[in-house]
């Protein structure tokens, strides 16, 4: 059971993965690894009006954490995303904190769940 | 439900399910989704052979110097996205299965690649171990099942049509008929002429050969590769025919010899 809004219940990522909790550890070390690096680029070319770059960037961190967030933080990604597609880079850039906010939540909580 | 004894089968590369190991060709330019997948087919199918491109590019080139059952192929590579993707890799190798992985909220797009040669596609976040090995399981089975299903048939019309079985003489010329059947080269050759006329010498009426036959053919698609079973049984057909043609000549030729 987690409290986080963002992460999907564990038992349901460990049946989503074959009911392998060492496969839920190992891929969300390698998700914890790795978004970080393609948010901060995505964030980088939002401020540099890059709205296509950034676009592309947050698509990349939407499919590597899109097995494990809730619907409701999958959606705030493809708003900001679609945002920056359309190249409505001051709404998408009024929104990037709060997104920034429930990534790292979701985060603490994804850590929290495989080290229990 | 999917028929678990089809994944279990596919998971062991077991004889009756498939008869080879599957190969398969994966596109994708995110480490974690494409580990994500990697680690998928390690669990379910770990005898499968897994060659992991980025690219489009670097897909067609595999594509042509290599022969793939299955394609997952992710729709934003970075050197091509949507439709062109699977035309890519489509025009690369048509026989290889494509099976897409869409990104959710794209799933019209991926629909739309089912009428230019995708088999199947999979919307990534909902992509669970159980339905990415479905998906394998279904597209790997679509052609063998149907032919499957007509050497059965085919074999059920012979015996009907034979009315007995082929008894002892599968045990004396079972071995013959099935290298006639699995070995071309021999069809309508000067030793198939021979062996239908040692049937006739032996015996064999039209419907012993019917029945020696079916016995022969579901011998030899019992061995066959699933991938040879459509070859096997068009050739058989012409083994069949010239079988009963030289048993024909070789009654008549009796009968014209016998003396009045």
């Amino acid at each position: 059971m987690n409290e986080c809004p963002y992460l999907q219940p564990y038992e349901d990522l460990v049946k989503k993965f074959g009911g392998s909790e060492a496969l839920v550890a190992k891929i969300a070390n390698t998700l914890l690894a790795s978004w970080g690096a393609d948010y901060k680029e995505f964030a980088d070319n939002l401020r540099a009006g890059n709205g296509e770059e950034a676009a592309r960037k947050l698509h990349r961190v939407k499919g590597a954490v899109g097995y494990f967030v809730t619907d409701e933080l999958h959606q705030q990604i493809i708003e900001v995303e679609t945002l920056a597609k359309e190249g409505r880079l001051e709404e998408a850039r009024q929104q990037e904190p709060g997104l920034l906010g429930s990534l790292e939540r979701f985060d603490n909580a994804l850590r929290a769940a495989i080290e229990r | 439900m999917y028929p678990l004894v089809i994944l279990e089968r596919i998971a062991q590369n077991d004889q009756r399910g498939l008869t080879r190991r599957v190969k398969i060709l994966y596109a994708e330019d995110n480490q974690t989704q494409a580990e994500i997948i990697k680690d998928f087919l390690d669990l379910g199918l770990p005898a499968a052979e897994l060659d992991h491109v980025e690219t489009l590019a670097e897909a067609e080139a595999k594509l042509k110097n290599d022969s793939y059952d299955i394609v997952l192929l992710d729709l934003g590579l970075p050197d091509a996205e949507g439709s062109v993707v699977v035309q890519g890799v489509h025009t690369a190798d048509p026989k290889a299965k494509i099976i897409v992985l869409t990104a959710q909220g794209e799933e019209e797009s991926a629909r739309q690649c089912l009428k230019i040669g995708a088999s199947e596609y999979l919307v990534k976040r909902d992509v669970t171990y159980e339905c990415l090995l479905k998906a394998i399981a279904s597209v790997t089975s679509e052609g063998s099942e149907s032919i499957q299903v007509e050497v059965e048939q085919t074999l059920e019309e012979l015996r009907a049509m034979a009315g007995k079985d082929s008894d002892s003489s599968f045990e004396q010329f079972g071995k013959v008929y099935s290298r006639l059947i699995s070995e071309p080269r021999f069809v309508k050759s000067s030793e198939h002429r021979k062996f239908a006329e040692q049937l006739v010498s032996r015996g064999l009426s039209g419907a012993d050969a019917l029945a020696l036959h079916a016995d022969s053919l579901e011998s030899v698609c019992k061995q066959a590769e699933r991938q040879d079973l459509a070859s096997v049984l068009k050739s058989s057909q012409t083994v069949l025919t010239a079988t009963l043609v030289y048993m024909i000549d070789a009654k008549r030729s009796v009968s014209e010899e016998k003396p009045l």
